[in-house]
């Protein structure tokens, strides 16, 4: 062997030595994210698949689009010791973080992994959460945030409430800023439930989540009150009758598929228009329907949801907060492929009344709307604010004031279509023209008065009346008589209050014209820091 | 001759011989109609020749009943204004400058992340 050889063998050693340093880097790192997939480990994984639910990864993979998904910071761990901590400290501590893509539209995305200590949430936790959500605002993209969660991390203190506080306030910068959307896949519990009530929109899903501050254990100390987890905070009773959650999924399937159809009419953040698709349905589109749906006998109902249906592109509206307030309706929808947000009165249920929900559900939605860039067009039908010692005593006044001030503040296009009843303070705030509403219209039934025909006449001749030899005549006549003069559009329309008086069928196209009118508005606001929005 | 008869005169011989002339260009017309005869559309004699001589009674009142209810659609359409074509084209388009150039401009936003780093 000369010395060449040599040469030769010894680099060829030395090769095969960087190489296997090299391989045995890459197996390290390989175990390590083999072990991060595993979560809380197999045993976990499989008791939660017994409870119905999935793990943190398999939702995130299941709600992105194939292969997007890019974790960060899933090496973190905590440094905590007290109560035995110091024997676990898992990789990624219990949530995984990143950023992928919805239908080709980027979000950051975090998970609470309950396979991991339960999903508590620590330090770490909130420190991991803060990263992703910095990273959304300043990529202006939504952010998604999967709950599931036994709660604070009691073993870390104050750390833990610390790393909470850190989120709650990064919900409140972000709000109005890029989309927030809480997805309660499990419990939800104490000052946790903060952070999705804060976000746009709070997804449960049934019969697997819950949400409350205090659980029916301490309900039951406190106030003697024996009550279970699903009637104090599941999904129903948040969806129906406190309006914290805006979308119930029926299964988490169902629920990845709700997240996705929400996003596809929001924008990634408030510096861009809502998106956009290519219209599928006829601009000029006239739904012979319309003219003959609304009763002209006052007091019969109808559906307004049906009116919607007739006027948005076909198949497009989508509503959120269905059962709470259901005498409200709010959604999304489009016009021409451009979203717009839907906000109307429902005659069917209460004959469209406005109460304290009613308010908070229109109130709420007008503000993301107009913090979105999406236009708004109201539907208004109501006879007028819910009467009743619990409504004046719950705060109807301050709870109205919210729809006054939503529709007032907001800069978006926004048109009106009064349908029929128009009665006094609830015709002022479902958007009418006095609200600076961009352009309003109304049907030919429309009644724009201050109070009913039957109510006015009552106040206004009540000596007369009582006086008459035929008071049932006499009434009948005045009322007749009250309608003929009051009870139609024409009167608001000979004052500019009213834009146009439509034929209903024509309702489509002229609101196509108008929002293409509308399409790049620009209005300006006095300066200040913000409003006092009575809250 | 006297100045009215001469009038009369040349006035006859006129109308007479516009006439004439109308009357030669007629010919011309019959001529080159016959000549040059203007052929049936293809359309059209299809039609004749699928029209079956003997139609059934029920299917006279099926084709009548078609026929009035496009009539009836006809004069909808005709009743309503017509709807401008390029309804809606604008909003395709997307937002134009107007709706950019006086928005606020974005508050640059200092992370606590980034503040902890300074």
């Amino acid at each position: 062997m000369d010395s060449t050889e040599r040469e030769e063998l010894k680099n060829n050693a030395k090769a095969d030595e960087k190489a296997d340093g090299h391989q045995k880097l890459l197996d390290e790192l390989k175990q390590k994210r083999e072990t991060l997939q595993l979560g809380g480990g197999p045993d976990r994984i499989k008791a939660q698949h017994d409870k119905g639910k999935l793990t943190a990864r398999e939702r995130i993979h299941r709600l992105l689009d194939e292969g997007s998904f890019q974790e960060i910071d899933a090496y973190m761990v905590h440094r905590h010791s007290d109560f035995g901590m110091d024997k676990s400290r898992p990789l990624g501590d219990g949530l995984v973080a990143g950023f992928g893509k919805i239908n080709g539209r980027r979000v950051c995305i975090y998970a609470q992994d309950f396979t991991v200590l339960g999903g508590s949430f620590g330090e770490v936790a909130g420190q991991k959460v803060a990263m992703v959500m910095d990273m959304a605002m300043k990529a202006g993209v939504p952010v998604i945030g999967l709950n599931d969660s036994g709660g604070a991390r009691i073993q870390e203190g104050v750390y833990s409430l610390a790393a909470y506080g850190e989120l709650f306030w990064r919900n409140s910068q972000a709000s109005g800023v890029v989309p927030q959307i809480s997805v309660i896949l499990g419990p939800c519990a104490g000052g946790a439930v903060y952070s999705p009530a804060l976000t746009d929109f709070v997804i449960m899903t049934k019969d697997i989540s819950n949400m409350f501050i205090t659980g029916p254990e301490v309900i039951k100390t406190v106030t003697g009150e024996e009550v279970d987890f699903e009637t104090l905070g599941g999904a129903m009773t948040h969806s129906s009758r406190s309006g914290v959650a805006h979308l119930v999924g029926e299964n988490e399937d169902h629920t990845m598929e709700l997240i996705r159809k929400l996003l596809s009419y929001l924008p990634s953040n408030n510096a861009e228009p809502p998106p956009a698709i290519p219209p599928t349905d006829d601009p000029a589109r006239m739904d012979a329907l319309l003219d003959t749906l609304v009763p002209t006998d006052p007091n019969l109902p109808y559906d307004m949801k049906d009116v919607i249906h007739a006027i948005v592109d076909r198949d497009s509206f989508f509503e959120v907060q269905a059962n709470f307030a259901p005498n409200a309706v709010v959604g999304f929808a489009r016009l021409h492929g451009q979203v717009v947000g839907i906000s109307a009165n429902q005659p069917a249920y209460l004959a469209g009344v406005i109460d304290i929900d009613a308010s908070d559900k229109i109130a709420r939605f007008v503000r993301f709307c107009d913090a979105f860039n999406i236009p708004i067009i109201s539907f208004s039908d109501t006879p007028g604010f819910m009467p009743g010692v619990a409504q004046e005593h719950g705060g109807i006044i301050r709870h109205g004031a919210k729809i006054v001030y939503a529709y007032s503040e907001a800069t978006v296009p926004m048109l009106t279509v009064v349908t029929r009843k128009g009665y006094g303070g609830a015709y002022i705030v479902m958007g009418s023209k006095h609200l600076h509403t961009d352009l309003v219209f109304a049907w030919p039934t429309a009644e724009i008065a201050v109070m009913g025909a039957e109510g006015a006449v009552n106040i206004l001749y009540r000596k007369e009346l009582a006086a008459h030899p035929d008071p049932q005549g006499e009434r009948a006549r005045l009322v007749a008589e009250f309608r003929e003069k009051f009870s139609n559009p024409y009167r608001a329309a000979a004052s500019g209050f009213v834009d146009d008086v439509l034929i209903p069928s024509e309702t489509r196209p002229r609101l196509i014209a108008a929002l293409e009118l509308m399409r790049d508005k620009q209005t300006t606001r006095p300066p200040r820091k913000h409003g006092t929005m009575p809250l | 001759m006297s100045d009215l008869l001469r009038g009369l005169n040349v006035s006859v011989w006129s109308f007479g011989l516009t006439f004439v002339a109308i009357g030669l260009l007629v010919l011309v017309i019959i001529a080159v109609d016959r000549l040059f005869p203007v052929k049936p559309e293809k359309g059209e004699g299809e039609e004749t020749v699928s029209e079956p001589a003997g139609e059934l009674a029920g299917e006279e009142s099926d084709d009548a009943e078609v026929a009035a209810a496009i009539a009836a659609a006809l004069y909808r359409l005709q009743e309503e204004e017509p709807m401008y074509e390029e309804l809606g084209s604008a909003l395709l388009s997307g937002p134009g400058p107007w709706w950019s150039v006086r928005r606020y401009p974005q508050q640059p936003m200092r992370v606590a992340s980034e503040q902890r780093r300074d």
